[in-house]
């Protein structure tokens, strides 16, 4: 099992509903800087005219973490399925995982004394025909939680679909948010980089298997 | 899809646009009337449809080629380039009948409001787009039963006192007109006191000085709430409602193309002194009943009258003068009597497992994937409800491909109108000094002098208007409300982003953080509703941002009588 989730970002629409069943789902301290999951906003003018896109985000779970590599205390960990947690009562907040994060999807839980995010809502998602709440919760269906593993999985047949990218997939880590590309140019054009890389499902699965088995012998029961 | 959106804010559904038009606020019927002018000048409207459905088209045609709607007249006045005019209109009659003008929502901006909203449906007529799949539908509505109760009769009772402050004032009345004559002394008998329940009109009507004003001046104002609001702070007596998981709400019918019955439950007892309304009506009824009687019976002539004949007692009970008896019932026992009159006890058991109920539900319902779930099979949604003159199938449209979508809106329908038909005159209206065919009026149009704003306002994704402004996890996403403001005349003001300012209208100022933005046309802000309540019993919500309708100035659209929301000059200095 490599849990994972797939955006259709062109499908947002800002409501942020998401956000705010993440912070019922899991109790998340209240506080506009205590995000696990959050609504990028990329915004400007082009030509004198305004343009907006929109990247639902959070934690990537990359395969390669960096905030996992970086603790001294293994707070930071795998869980099964790949799912980056924290153990909280190991969490000493020296905020490494904060700095090492490429996608800054960690904040600083005060109540628990501990750094906290996303943990694709296993409590409730691995059970059959269960899922996150961001994905439970979207009125237009821009989330798609699912296993990589497992060839019927709604999240692998959606990507055998279409084209997708990642954020900063530069940094290497081999993150597990797939950016599904919209099927329309204009949009498409307009909401990613001249140095975003496409990918396709066939293209990536070799490289993400491989590494898959690499790290997986890390990964919690 | 293509979807254009016309609005003077880029906004997040501006966002997702194919075509994005930015139009001066207050001009949007100049811009659907040269619509229409390029639709029947070019001929690219549908002209059998037209011809079996439309009443008055000619005087209509005659009227848009006569004025010179000409999408370069419009040019001039909404700042639309005329090329992106025709070129909406060409693309909009290719898409049409799957082609609608969206009517809105929280709409009423300006003066010519009445005549914007029905040259836009006009406009989606033409092009054949209703009562058909992807224009306007009207949908179907399941019926529930009938709960009737007795209401007595006063032989004295006055009509609405606002009924001719405009053309056409419904059941509902004209609240800013009202509140005036109450508030300016105009209204033909004294209103002494005033019952408000689940209406904060502090925040939502506006002009917030002159409601101050008018509650101060009754001599008794009952406000019956859940949240202590602005309005609860100016009542002298507080009727604490429980809130919507403490009590069962009345069975809801939704209409729709997949229309449906919901139901809300109660889900823990009622906490502290808050009670439902319902119970709250009960334990008023029975104490006023009785000595509204005594009234009654002393100067009524015709209860008087009546008594002669009947007794007392009987008379008293079949006429409704027991003003309890409609609240005798618990809202769950209602629920059950209007629910199960027509879908029987099996199906009452399945709403109150599922919460929703329809015809079929448990074969219809399907969860295709986590994102995926079908409620009602393609061809068993409502998309065309009237009367058809032909025969049509519609499985066999929906799922022969072969049949035009243009032939299917072709079909000659039953409308509900006087003539049956599309109406592009009103011959009523005209009687009531309202123009039968919309008409754009230079001299209605308020122009923004130099050095001043016109003041928009909006809802957004987030708040309820103003109901839940005081929720902690909705004021996560947004604190407080920002004034949006053209980034150039920002600069030329020096007002920079957060910086504190003053916005002044003839009847309020209020001060607010400002957003320089791109995203909002010229002499234009802009600031959501719901926010600035100064209620202090609202501990989160108190003094965040600033409240539209405390500058909002308080005209009335001529024809139906709601609130003109866009029609509000400023002017703004920073602090």
């Amino acid at each position: 099992m490599n849990y994972a989730m797939a955006l259709d970002y062109q499908n947002c629409i800002n409501c942020k509903a998401c956000e705010v069943a993440c912070k019922e789902e899991n109790g998340v301290q209240l506080g506009a800087d205590k995000q696990r999951i959050w609504i990028g906003v990329v915004e400007g003018t082009i030509f004198g005219k305004p343009f907006a896109n929109l990247y639902p985000s959070q934690c990537n779970h990359c395969i390669d973490a960096p905030c996992v590599s970086v603790c001294p205390t293994n707070a930071s960990h795998f869980a099964q399925g790949g799912i980056v947690k924290v153990d909280a009562h190991k969490c000493i907040l020296c905020k490494g995982c904060m700095e090492a994060c490429p996608y800054d999807a960690r904040f600083v839980d005060d109540t628990m004394v501990a750094v906290d995010k996303c943990t694709f809502c296993d409590h409730r998602s691995l059970v059959e025909g269960g899922t996150t709440a961001c994905q439970a919760t979207c009125p237009t269906k821009v989330r798609t939680f699912g296993d990589l593993d497992d060839e019927n999985s709604d999240i692998v047949k959606l990507l055998k679909t279409k084209r997708f990218f990642f954020q900063k997939e530069y940094t290497g880590t081999l993150p597990k948010l797939f950016y599904i590309l919209p099927n329309d140019e204009t949009y498409a054009k307009q909401s990613v980089s001249h140095n975003t890389i496409i990918h396709t499902w066939e293209e990536i699965k070799p490289m993400y298997d491989q590494a898959r088995n690499r790290r997986s012998t890390e990964w919690r029961k | 899809m293509k979807l254009v959106v016309v609005d003077p804010r880029f906004t997040n559904t501006a966002m997702h646009a194919d075509t994005y038009v930015p139009i001066r606020p207050g001009t949007d019927l100049a811009f659907v009337l040269a619509l229409t002018y390029v639709a029947i000048i070019d001929q690219v409207y549908n002209r059998s449809y037209v011809a079996k459905n439309f009443v008055d088209f000619d005087k209509y045609k005659k009227h848009i080629i006569e004025s010179e709607y000409t999408p370069e007249w419009a040019e001039k006045i909404t700042g639309v380039p005329a090329a992106t005019i025709c070129k909406i209109a060409h693309d909009f009659m290719a898409s049409a009948p799957q082609a609608v003008y969206y009517q809105g929502r929280r709409t009423t901006w300006s003066k010519n409001d009445f005549q914007l909203r029905r040259a836009m449906a006009l406009f989606t007529a033409l092009g054949g787009g209703i009562d058909v799949k992807g224009g306007i539908v009207f949908g179907k509505k399941l019926p529930l039963g009938e709960h009737t109760t007795t209401a007595p009769m006063y032989a004295n009772a006055k009509p609405r006192i606002d009924k001719n402050l405009a053309a056409v004032v419904g059941a509902t009345g004209t609240w800013v007109g009202w509140r005036n004559m109450v508030e300016e002394g105009k209204s033909p008998y004294p209103i002494r006191g005033m019952f408000v329940y689940k209406q904060n009109p502090m925040l939502s009507v506006p002009n917030s000085a002159k409601t101050r004003t008018m509650f101060e001046k009754m001599d008794l104002v009952v406000v019956i709430d859940t949240m202590p609001s602005d309005t609860a702070m100016l009542a002298d007596v507080i009727l604490p409602e429980c809130t919507y998981l403490e009590r069962e709400d009345p069975v809801q019918s939704f209409a729709g193309i997949e229309p449906s019955i919901a139901i809300r439950e109660k889900v823990i007892e009622p906490m502290y002194e808050s009670k439902p309304v319902n119970e709250i009506m009960r334990g008023l009824a029975q104490k006023l009943s009785k000595p509204l009687w005594v009234i009654t019976k002393k100067y009524d002539e015709d209860v008087q009258e009546e008594l002669e004949d009947t007794a007392e007692d009987e008379f008293y009970e079949e006429n409704g003068f027991d003003l309890a008896e409609p609240f005798m019932h618990d809202q769950e026992e209602t629920n059950k009597h209007m629910f199960v009159e027509k879908y029987g006890e099996e199906a009452w058991g399945v709403l109150r497992e599922k919460g929703v109920f329809y015809p079929n539900m448990l074969t219809y319902f399907k969860k295709i994937d986590n994102n995926t779930y079908e409620y009602y099979p393609k061809d068993k949604k409502f998309y065309s409800v009237l009367k058809l003159e032909e025969e049509y199938d519609p499985v066999a449209f929906l799922h022969d491909i072969c049949v035009n979508p243009v032939d299917v809106a072709d079909l000659k329908r039953s409308f509900n109108t006087p003539n049956k038909k599309v109406e592009c005159f009103l011959g009523s209206m005209a009687a009531k000094g309202v123009d039968p065919m919309p008409v754009w009026r230079d001299e209605e149009y308020v122009n923004v002098p130099v050095g001043k704003f016109k003041f928009i306002t909006g809802r957004h994704a987030q708040f309820t208007q103003n109901a839940t402004q005081n929720n902690i996890m909705l004021l996560e996403l947004m604190r407080e409300n920002y004034l949006w403001i053209n980034d150039k005349e920002a600069e030329a003001l020096n007002i920079q982003f957060g910086d504190t300012v003053e916005v002044t209208s003839r009847v309020g100022h209020v001060r607010i953080k400002a957003y320089p933005t791109a995203k909002i046309v010229p002499q234009t802000v802009f600031y959501i509703h719901g926010f600035g309540a100064k209620s202090e019993g609202l501990t989160f919500a108190h003094r965040n941002g600033a409240s539209d309708n405390e500058i909002i100035e308080d005209t009335i659209e001529p024809v139906h009588g709601c609130a003109n929301m866009h029609e509000t000059l400023v002017s703004i200095r920073r602090v």
